[in-house]
């Protein structure tokens, strides 16, 4: 039977180290907004990783920065070819080591700002654009930034506001057919999240100011 | 009759008014507000673009809450109508939110305003098209 889950659950680390320590032949599957990832064991050893467009070590380094996405390990699975020729855990501690040395980057100040953001419950996705609706980053790839064009939606509120121009715009909360949008100013950017339509933005948004560092 | 619907909107502590349009902006009526009308529709002008740009990406806006610092605009699309609270405090938007909702229904049923409403109906995308956009506002809707 294959194990299933959302690595918000299990970090990716802890799945490679079960599968390692098992000592398991295996193929685990990570999706993530439609992209596919794949790490392959045998007798308990990564011998070779997928995530397009790397292959072998790389696509682990690659996978191991995913803060969410689901994932299928299937038993008795054998890899395609072998690519990777590193023990398992010289492999995760590489990959911890890059992560950790990328961790002063721009991106990975927003992915630590994501990981906690996902943390709340009812936050589907986040992510960060500039002020032209360029995205930054994001939790999923496929965020609709240039379809809705939030930069516009900001403008106008702030346009609207000007009778009462000594406020600061905290959130712009919208109701959509499926999902809540939130959006909020973030320093020179703007960072949007979706929430199932359920949750409401007065719940919500002490624990997003919370999550962002504005309190 | 609306104005009892307003006042129950009104009545709810911190609501310094609210007001309703049709989805060409006009302003159907008003309560508590000092602001003039041709202010209040550059307001619901400004959030039927936003609505208009959402109904473009074939999502359909029906409500829009606007926090700022001390200050809390709500507002409800139903029905080809727009009803707008400004509000100084976020915590009674429970309760504002539900007596908004139940307001919007009630006021609708006026003829009056179900006329105006009716008579006003028109592509959201129209807002989009036609209207005055500065600088800033051109270049952004251009990127789509």
């Amino acid at each position: 039977m294959a194990l299933i889950g959302n690595l918000k659950d299990i970090k990716l680390p802890s799945l490679i180290q079960l599968n390692c320590m098992e000592h398991n032949t295996a193929k685990l599957t990570i999706e993530r907004a439609g992209k596919f990832g794949f790490i392959y064991f045998e007798n308990g050893q990564v011998t070779h990783a997928e995530y397009d467009p790397f292959l072998g070590e790389e696509a682990v380094y690659r996978l191991l920065s995913l803060i969410d996405g689901r994932f299928k390990v299937e038993s008795d699975v054998r890899p395609p070819v072998r690519t990777i020729h590193t023990n398992w855990s010289n492999l995760l501690l590489e990959g911890m080591h890059k992560l950790d040395h990328a961790q002063d980057d721009a991106d990975n100040i927003y992915f630590q700002m994501f990981e906690r953001l996902l943390t709340i419950r009812g936050i589907t996705s986040a992510w960060v654009m500039n002020a032209n609706g360029e995205m930054l980053a994001g939790t999923d790839t496929e965020v609709p930034e240039r379809a809705l064009n939030i930069p516009f939606i900001v403008l106008q509120v702030k346009r609207l506001a000007e009778p009462y121009a000594d406020n600061r715009l905290e959130f712009i909360s919208m109701l959509l057919n499926n999902a809540r949008l939130l959006i909020t100013p973030y320093h020179n950017e703007i960072l949007a999240i979706t929430l199932e339509k359920k949750v409401k933005s007065d719940t919500v948004i002490p624990l997003v100011k919370q999550a962002v560092g504005k309190i | 009759m609306i104005e009892r619907w307003f006042q129950e909107i009104q009545n709810i502590p911190s609501v310094k008014g609210s007001f309703i349009t049709t989805m060409r902006g006009t302003v159907m009526g008003k309560h508590g507000i000092k602001e003039s009308d041709r202010q209040l529709q550059n307001m619901a002008l400004r959030i039927l673009r936003i609505h208009a740009l959402m109904h473009q990406s074939g999502n359909k806006l029906s409500e829009i809450e606007l926090y700022w610092n001390h200050l809390l605009i709500i507002g409800k699309i139903s029905q080809n109508a727009l009803l707008v609270t400004i509000c100084e405090d976020a915590h009674v938007i429970s309760l504002l939110r539900i007596t908004m909702n139940v307001s919007l229904s009630h006021i609708l049923q006026e003829k009056k305003i179900s006329k105006k409403v009716r008579s006003h109906a028109t592509d959201p995308g129209h807002l989009l098209k036609k209207g005055t956009f500065d600088e800033e506002e051109r270049a952004l809707l251009a990127q789509k």
